[in-house]
C-alpha cells in the first residue's frame, strides 16, 4: 500500500530532533535505519503527521571502548555492531544477536536504537541487553535519562520513552568478574524473528541468562556462579529449574505455541549457557 | 541431436538479471490512473449499503463501482469449464460481490483515481454496512445438517461429491492378513509467487480495443472470458502477458480483478492500472491441497495390498468461477497412485467453507494423492515389519503393465517404477544408510531417512472446457533472411520453456539456434493456445513447435532438390546444409533455400511450391479419452510422469527442528529438452514441496479470519533453509508426443511430504512416532516427538 501524506524533516543535532518532538508529540515518529517504521506505515497501521529522520544526525553514533562500559551509539546499524572487534571481545552475544537480524540488507540499514525503541518481544538485542542490564540513554528538551534495559521495556512494543524523548546511547556495563556471553534462538527461518531466544552471561561470581521472545519483556534469572560452573550438568538443572520459576511469576500470555515457547525457553536459555561456560572453560 | 537434451542457459537470462524484463507493473501508458479494491472484512456477511459519498470527494478520485452496477453492467465470470460436467454445483460470481460476501478478501468495490495514494485513501472512506452471517471454517461443520449455507440455493454445502468404486473390497478386506486405518490431513497452502497479481486495462473506443496486460498463464482462454464478461467481442479484446514472475498455476483465469480493471477502462476510457498487494494475495489469490483423508487398507503379510477404502474430504473455500476445486477431483482420481491395487473404493466430498477459494497450485491435487499413498505404504510397511522400499516394489505397477488402465478410468501411459527407485535407492545408498545413522547417534546425532514416491499426470484435457484442454497451437516463420520467429499459444510463467522451444525449433529445422526468437503471451500475434499449466508447455506446446518446424523443412527439403537436381527423399539437412544423402560437398545452404521461397517465387525452383515460410499446427494428444459412452472411460491426462525423492535428515528432539542433510530426487518425464532448465524447475517444484511439508500453512481463526497474510506468518523456506538437491533423471519417451516428452513443471511437489514424515519418523525409531497432518512445523514435530514419547514410556504397544 501507498503510504498517508507526511512531513518529512531531518535535523542535524539531537536538540533540533528533540525540539521538534517537543513540538509534535505523538504526532511525529522517529525514523532511523526504517526497518519497522517502514512497514508498518505501509501497511496503514501508523499515519504520522512528521517524520523526523535521525539518519543526518551528527551524533550519536560510533562503538567506544571505555573504562567502564562499552558505548554504542543508537544509531549504529546491525552490520556495524556485528563487525565490531569491541563488541565481539566485550559482548560476544550481542554480536551474534546481530548477525541473526533480518538479511544483509536489514543489518545494513537497521540501528540498536530503533530496535530497542520498537521493542519487539522477539527481537534479538533486548534479550541480550537484558542479561547484561545495559543502560539505555535518552534525551529529550528536559535533559537526559538513564534507564536500565530491564525497566526499559515495559510490555509488547511498549517502552518508557515518552513521545519527546529518542535514545541517544546503549551502555553495556563492564564488570570485575571475567565472563563469557552466548547468544541462541530458535527462528522458522534464517532472518525471521525468533521463537524464543537466550542470553547468557557466564563468569566466575555469577551466572545470568535472559529469555526473550517468551514473556512481553525479556524473563532474567541471575545466581552466583559457584557451584553452577563446574559441571554442564549443574549449570543445566539450574537453567532449568530458575527458568520455569521465574516464568511461573508471570503470566503466560496466550498463544498457539504457549506450551512450546515455554518448553524451548528452558531449551534455548540451557544452549546459551552450556555456550558461554565452554567459552569460560577455554579461556581459564 | 543438437539441441535436444542439451543445458542450453536461459535466452532470457541477460534481460532478467539485468532487471529489464517488462513485468506488468513496468507497462506505463499516457494518462494512467490507478484502482485500489476494496475487500470484505467478514468471512460471511449480507451487504447493507454502500456509502460512498465521503471517499468521491478525496480529490483525484475518478470513479468508485460497487456489485450493482456491476451486475447491471457485466455478466457473471464463465468457469474454466462446465460444471455440470464435473457434477458441480455452480454460482454466479461477478466481478464485485453483488449483495452477499463469501471469504474475508472477496472484491466489493473499486476506486480509480489519478494516484494510488488518493485511490487507497478514498477506498478508507467507503463505508459499508455489512450484517455479518454465520461462518462456516471447517469442512466437517460444512457437512452438517445445522451448518449456515455457503450458498443457500444449494441445500447443502457440497459442491462435488464422487463414490467410485472397482473390484471386490470387502471381500478383499474380509480375506486381508491385516489392515491398517487412519486419518491424513495436509495442510492449506498457497504458491507465493515473487509477483502478486496486477493487470493494467486500457480500452481504445475508436477501433474499439480493449488491451489488458494482465500477470495471467493463458492469455486466449482470458480473452474470450473477459468479451463474454464485458459483453464484447472477443475480437475486441488483446490479452498480453508481459513477463511473468512466478505463477505457480494460481494465475490462471479468472479472478474478478481481471474483468473489473477491464471494466472500469472501459468506463473511463483510460488505462488502469491494478497491482496486487501480498496482503491481498495471501486472502484472495487462491488456496490449495486443504484436504483430510480417511483410508483403510487390506494387506497379506508380505506386503500386498490388496484392498484400499479412501474418503476425499477437501475444503475447497467459497465456490467461485476458478478452476481449483478440480484439485480435489484430481487427488481422488490419481488414487492408488503408482501401485496395483485392484480392490478400491474411493470416494470424494468438495466442500466449500467461508475461505478464500481454492485456485490451481503446482501439483494440482496430485500431491496430496501421492501423500495419502505413501503415507499408506509406509504404514503397511510397519505393519508387516518390511522394509519401506520393499513393501514400494511388492505393490508397484510393473513396467510390462502399461499402458495401465487406473480403477477410475485413468489411463497411465507409461513408466518404470521398479528401475527409478533402484536408481533413487544406490543414490542415496539406502544400503549403507543404517551403518551411517548409527555411526552419527554415537555422535549425538539423530538422523533418519525418508522414502516417497510421487505421480503427477500431465497435459490436462477437460471434456467442454475453454481454457484445459490436450492441444496447443504454434506458428513458425521463417523470414526472407533466414531469421526465425516461433509464435506460441503456450506461455511461460518465467520457467524458461521459451528456451526449449527454441532448442525443438533449431533441431527440426536444423538450422543455428542464434536465428530463432520466440514470442508468446501476445492474443494478437499468437496462434490459439491454452497457455501455462499441467505441464503442458513442451509436451503440448513444444510439439506443435516440432510438428510446424517439421512441415516448413520438409517444404525447404522440396526446393533444395529442384535446387540440387535431386528427389527431395534422398535431401537431408545438417548444420544448416542441404545435400544429396552421401554427398556432402554438393550442397546449398539454408539461406539461399529460403529466398526461393521470398524472391523467387516464379522461378525454377518454386514450381509447386507454396511462396514464403510460414506454418501453423495444432498440436492434439492421444491417450485422453472424452467419450466415455464409446470409449468406456474418461482419461483426462495423457502423460504420467513419476518420481521418488529420499532425504536424510536431522532431527533435534529436543526442539522439532528438522534439518535436511541430503535430498535425492529422481524422476521420469520421458524425454528432457533442456536438463538445465529441468533441474531448476524441479529445485523450486521441491523447494515448494519441502515448503509445504515442514514450513507453510494458511490458517483462520474460528471467525473466518486469516492469520497468515504476511511472511512473517506464512513462513516459507529460503536458499538458507533448502538444501543442495542431488537430481537424476531417466527416460521413458511418451509414446503420443514427437520427441516423447511429458511434463516436468508440476513435479519434485508431491514427493517431499510424506519424505519428510517419514525421514523424521526415521531418525527416532525408539518411539511409535507418526505424523498424520502437515506441516512439520518444529512446534508440531516436537507435539509429536511428546506424544510418542510418552507413548514409549507408558509400554503401550506401537501400532505406528
Amino acid at each position: 500500500m501507498a503510504t498517508a501524506a507526511f512531513e518529512f524533516l531531518a535535523p542535524e543535532s539531537v536538540e533540533e530532533a528533540v525540539e521538534l518532538l517537543a513540538e509534535y508529540g505523538d504526532r511525529a515518529r522517529l525514523l532511523s535505519g526504517g526497518m519497522s517504521l517502514m512497514p508498518i506505515m505501509n501497511l496503514g497501521l501508523a499515519e504520522p503527521e512528521l517524520i523526523v529522520s535521525l539518519n543526518h544526525l551528527r551524533e550519536p553514533t560510533g562503538i567506544v571502548d571505555n573504562d567502564d562500559h562499552i558505548h554504542i551509539g543508537a544509531m549504529v546499524r546491525h552490520n556495524d555492531i556485528l563487525k565490531s572487534p569491541v563488541v565481539a571481545t566485550g559482548a560476544a552475544a550481542l554480536t551474534q544477536a546481530a548477525s541473526k537480524i533480518g538479511d544483509v540488507q536489514v543489518r545494513n540499514r537497521g540501528t540498536i536504537g530503533g530496535s530497542i525503541a520498537h521493542a519487539d518481544p522477539a527481537a534479538d538485542y533486548t534479550t541480550v541487553l537484558a542479561a547484561y542490564d545495559a543502560i539505555i540513554v535518552t534525551r529529550r528538551v528536559a535533559g537526559e535519562r538513564r534507564i536500565p534495559i530491564r525497566d526499559f521495556v515495559v510490555g509488547i512494543m511498549q517502552t518508557q520513552l515518552s513521545p519527546d524523548e529518542l535514545i541517544t546511547v546503549v551502555e553495556i556495563p563492564k564488570s570485575s568478574d571475567r565472563r563469557f556471553s552466548s547468544y541462541y534462538r530458535l527462528a522458522r527461518v534464517e532472518g525471521s524473528f525468533s521463537i524464543v531466544n537466550a542470553a547468557a552471561l557466564v563468569g566466575t561470581d555469577e551466572v545470568t541468562v535472559a529469555l526473550g521472545a517468551v514473556r512481553s519483556t525479556p524473563v532474567v534469572i541471575s545466581s552466583p556462579a559457584p557451584g553452577l560452573i563446574e559441571t554442564e550438568e549443574a549449570l543445566e538443572d539450574w537453567v532449568s529449574t530458575a527458568a520455569v520459576e521465574a516464568l511461573a511469576r508471570q503470566g503466560r500470555p496466550p498463544s498457539e505455541l504457549a506450551e512450546y515457547k515455554e518448553a524451548m525457553a528452558s531449551v534455548c536459555g540451557r544452549r546459551a549457557a552450556i555456550a558461554a561456560l565452554r567459552s569460560l572453560r577455554s579461556e581459564i | 541431436m543438437r539441441y535436444v537434451g542439451k543445458p542450453i542457459t536461459g535466452l532470457n537470462n541477460r534481460q532478467l538479471v539485468a532487471g529489464k524484463g517488462c513485468f506488468v507493473a513496468d507497462v506505463e501508458l499516457g494518462g494512467m490512473t490507478h484502482c485500489a479494491v476494496v475487500r470484505s472484512p467478514f468471512a460471511h456477511a449480507r451487504i447493507r449499503a454502500i456509502d460512498k459519498s465521503e471517499a468521491e470527494r478525496v480529490p483525484g478520485v475518478l470513479c468508485i463501482v460497487t456489485g450493482a452496477e456491476i451486475r447491471a453492467n457485466t455478466n457473471p465470470i464463465p468457469g474454466s469449464w462446465e460444471p455440470s460436467d464435473m457434477g458441480a454445483k455452480e454460482v454466479q460470481w461477478y466481478a464485485l460481490a453483488v449483495e452477499r460476501v463469501r471469504y474475508v478478501g472477496e472484491a466489493v468495490a473499486a476506486v480509480v483515481a489519478e494516484t494510488l495514494f488518493a485511490a487507497e485513501e478514498a477506498a478508507t472512506l467507503i463505508y459499508i454496512d455489512y450484517e455479518e452471517l454465520p461462518a462456516v471454517i471447517d469442512p466437517e461443520q460444512a457437512l452438517r445438517d445445522d451448518a449456515p449455507l455457503i450458498e443457500p440455493e444449494w441445500g447443502d454445502n457440497i459442491l462435488v461429491s464422487r463414490d467410485f468404486e472397482a473390484g471386490d473390497v470387502d471381500r478383499a478386506f474380509a480375506e486381508a492378513d491385516g489392515i491398517v486405518e487412519g486419518q491424513l490431513q495436509s495442510n492449506r497452502v498457497t504458491g507465493t509467487a515473487i509477483e502478486n497479481r496486477g493487470c493494467v486495462a486500457h480500452y481504445d473506443p475508436y477501433k474499439p480495443l480493449l488491451t489488458l496486460w494482465d500477470s495471467t498463464q493463458d492469455p486466449h482462454p482470458l480473452r474470450v472470458f473477459l468479451a463474454e464478461t464485458l459483453r464484447i467481442s472477443d475480437n475486441e479484446v488483446r490479452v498480453i502477458q508481459p513477463n511473468v514472475g512466478g505463477a505457480f498455476g494460481l494465475k490462471q483465469p479468472t479472478f474478478q480483478e481481471e474483468p473489473l480493471i477491464a471494466y472500469l477502462s472501459m468506463k473511463l476510457a483510460r488505462p488502469v492500472r491494478w497491482i496486487e498487494e501480498r496482503f491481498e494475495n495471501f486472502m484472495s489469490g487462491g488456496h490449495a491441497r486443504d484436504t483430510r483423508f480417511k483410508y483403510r487398507a487390506a494387506y497379506r503379510n508380505d506386503g500386498t495390498v490388496t484392498g484400499i477404502d479412501i474418503e476425499v474430504l477437501a475444503d475447497v473455500g467459497a465456490p467461485t468461477a476458478l478452476c481449483g476445486y478440480g484439485m480435489s477431483f484430481v487427488t481422488w482420481y490419481c488414487l492408488p497412485t503408482m501401485y496395483r491395487i485392484l480392490n478400491t473404493r474411493m470416494k470424494l466430498q468438495s466442500v466449500v467453507t467461508n475461505k478464500c477459494p481454492w485456485n490451481s497450485y503446482r501439483g494440482y491435487g496430485k500431491d496430496a494423492a501421492s501423500f495419502v499413498m505413501e503415507r499408506v505404504m509406509d504404514k503397511v510397511s510397519r505393519a508387516v515389519t518390511k522394509d519401506r522400499a520393499a513393501v514400494r516394489y511388492t505393490n508397484f505397477i510393473q513396467p510390462d503393465e502399461f499402458p495401465w488402465s487406473q480403477p477410475s478410468g485413468a489411463m497411465l501411459d507409461s513408466g518404470n517404477y521398479p528401475a527409478l527407485l533402484r536408481k533413487l535407492l544406490e543414490l542415496i545408498d539406502y544400503e549403507g544408510f543404517a551403518e551411517y545413522q548409527a555411526e552419527q547417534l554415537a555422535r549425538g546425532r539423530r538422523i533418519g531417512l525418508g522414502l516417497s514416491m510421487e505421480l503427477t499426470p500431465e497435459g490436462a484435457s477437460v471434456p467442454n472446457s475453454l481454457i484445459i484442454g490436450g492441444f496447443d497451437g504454434a506458428t513458425v516463420r521463417i523470414g526472407p533472411t533466414g531469421q526465425i520467429t516461433v509464435l506460441t499459444g503456450v506461455t511461460s510463467p518465467g520457467c524458461g520453456n521459451e528456451t526449449a522451444i527454441a532448442q525443438i525449433a533449431a533441431e527440426s529445422l536444423n538450422c543455428d539456434m542464434g536465428r530463432v526468437k520466440v514470442i508468446q503471451g501476445d492474443t494478437e500475434s499468437c496462434p490459439w493456445g491454452l497457455g501455462n499449466y499441467s505441464s503442458r508447455s513442451i509436451m503440448l506446446g513444444g510439439s506443435a513447435v516440432e510438428k510446424a518446424s517439421t512441415i516448413l523443412a520438409d517444404r525447404m527439403a522440396v526446393v533444395a532438390a529442384e535446387m540440387l537436381e535431386a528427389h527431395s527423399i534422398d535431401v537431408v539437412c545438417e548444420n544448416e546444409r542441404f545435400f544429396v544423402k552421401g554427398s556432402p560437398d554438393e550442397c546449398v545452404a539454408f539461406e539461399d533455400v529460403v529466398a526461393q521461397f521470398y524472391r523467387h517465387p516464379h522461378g525454377a525452383h518454386m514450381e509447386g511450391s507454396e511462396p514464403a515460410l510460414e506454418a501453423t499446427h495444432h498440436f492434439r494428444i492421444d491417450n485422453v479419452y472424452h467419450q466415455p459412452e464409446k470409449q468406456g472411460r474418461l482419461s483426462t491426462y495423457p502423460t504420467w510422469p513419476y518420481a521418488a525423492a529420499a532425504c536424510i535428515a536431522e532431527v533435534d528432539p529436543e526442539t522439532g527442528f528438522v534439518d535436511i542433510e541430503r535430498y535425492v530426487y529422481v524422476h521420469d518425464a520421458g524425454r528432457i529438452i533442456n536438463p538445465l532448465l529441468a533441474e531448476a524447475n524441479l529445485h523450486g517444484g521441491i523447494s515448494q514441496g519441502i515448503g509445504g511439508a515442514m514450513y507453510e500453512e494458511i490458517r483462520y481463526d474460528e471467525n473466518g479470519q486469516p492469520t497468515t497474510t504476511t511472511f512473517m506468518d506464512y513462513t516459507i523456506p529460503t536458499a538458507m533453509e533448502t538444501p543442495h538437491y542431488e537430481i537424476d533423471h531417466i527416460e521413458t519417451l511418451s509414446p503420443f508426443t514427437p520427441l516423447g516428452a511429458k511434463g516436468v513443471g508440476e513435479s519434485g511437489v508431491g514427493a517431499a511430504l510424506n519424505a519428510l514424515c517419514s525421514a523424521i519418523e526415521s531418525a527416532l525409531p525408539e518411539m511409535p512416532l507418526w505424523f498424520d497432518r502437515l506441516p512439520l512445523t518444529p512446534s508440531n514435530v516436537w507435539a509429536e516427538i511428546q506424544r510418542a514419547s510418552r507413548q514409549a514410556r507408558a509400554a503401550v504397544p506401537a501400532d505406528g
